[in-house]
């Protein structure tokens, strides 16, 4: 049986699983959805009794439904990319269903299930995700109300720690193209911008570490990344501008980590959390499609292996 | 005028990705070195372009 890996073509991290794989003796089939219709190419039949039959196939390679024995989700590009522009959305919309549906109907196990990977994107079901499971969280306004957040400001200015803005998404602003990492809100911001877009505001946590905590199934890879220079967000520096040590997790943090993993029905998730001056961790967020292998060539833990193993469990 | 949104105060210009000494070939459906090799196990060099980093991604697909 075959892993279906869904990604784009420059995802030199999907290579180093694919390789992985190669070497266990498991097949592999490697697809962008964003070249089908056109270079991907699927047939699926439902009968009346509920058999799935069917295949996709791409100039590599072709595999029948029946035979894919996991899908790993990893950086898939939109259907109808290269279509031209007459009625591309219907085409677009069309294809999604046709090709997410006919994968949903095979049965296969899934890193990530698709539904499961959309819910997890939104930060704020996240971290009150997180709050249930038993992590601590810092304390989020999202708002487009510039009086709410100057009185949000107010109160962590007055308890002595400030703000922080980020993303509500985490992506980045294309047109023109900007980076935007956790940035520090200084006490004399002016918050009417707040009102063009809703905004992230946190309380910030006074940390010195952070822990990129990296689950695979049951599987946990965690690496402390302590920035030379005091930064809010390590990631945007280079890996060579902090010290990653591979560690440990206590019991707590693992059983709460679990907890929220089981509600948020993934597989995969790369956790990231503050770690504040008391040595305790603040969940910043879990990116159920984050980045493993640089934080493998750091610390040298197996996280490319961990993943081809669970992509290479047969189905049921 | 628009107003522009608070969090992009504190944004900053993107630096260009350097071009990657590799290329995806469809047989082996991974991405391989001009010089030979697979890409994903030259990891010096995967470390200098930042191709495996926490922030990279395209801008066309789904990513952190």
């Amino acid at each position: 049986m075959t892993v279906l890996v869904l990604t784009c073509e420059e995802d030199v991290t999907a290579d180093a699983v694919v390789l992985q794989l190669r070497r266990r003796g498991v097949p592999v089939l490697r697809l962008d959805p964003a070249e089908f219709p056109g270079r991907v190419d699927l047939a699926v039949r439902v009968t009346p009794d509920g058999q799935v039959t069917g295949h996709l196939a791409t100039p590599g390679g072709r595999v029948a439904l029946e035979e894919i024995r996991s899908v790993w989700v990893r950086r898939p590009g939109t259907p109808g990319a290269h279509v031209s522009a007459e009625q591309r959305a219907w085409i677009t919309l069309e294809c999604e269903r046709a090709l997410w549906g006919a994968l949903r109907a095979t049965g296969a196990r899934w890193m990530n299930d698709p539904d499961a990977l959309e819910r997890s994107r939104h930060k704020l079901w996240q971290l009150a995700t997180a709050a249930r499971a038993g992590l601590r969280v810092p304390d989020t306004l999202v708002t487009t109300d510039p009086d709410e957040a100057a009185r949000f400001q107010k109160t962590y200015a007055d308890a002595g720690s400030g703000l922080v803005v980020k993303s509500v998404t985490g992506r980045h602003p294309q047109n023109p193209p900007l980076t935007l990492p956790t940035a520090a809100v200084p006490p004399e911001a002016d918050f009417t911008g707040v009102a063009a877009c809703a905004t992230c505001l946190q309380q910030r946590v006074p940390k010195g570490t952070d822990l990129r905590l990296t689950v695979v199934g049951d599987r946990y890879f965690p690496a402390y990344v302590t920035p030379r220079t005091p930064t809010l967000d390590w990631r945007f520096l280079p890996a060579d501008a902090s010290t990653w040590v591979a560690g440990e997790v206590d019991g707590a943090l693992r059983a709460a980590v679990r907890r929220y993993l089981q509600e948020a029905q993934l597989a995969y998730a790369a956790f990231d959390f503050a770690i504040d001056e008391q040595g305790d961790p603040w969940f910043l967020e879990a990116n159920a499609g984050g980045q493993f292998l640089f934080a493998e060539i750091e610390t040298g833990m197996p996280m490319t292996e961990a993943i081809a193993a669970w992509l290479a469990i047969r189905r049921e | 005028m628009t107003m522009t949104p608070f969090a992009l105060q504190y944004a900053r210009p993107q630096t260009g990705e350097p071009a990657a000494p590799y290329a995806f070939d469809q047989a082996e459906q991974v991405n391989v070195l001009a010089g030979g090799g697979y890409a994903a196990e030259d990891t010096a060099l995967l470390a200098r372009l930042g191709s495996t980093a926490s922030t990279a991604g395209s801008k066309t697909h789904w990513d952190d």
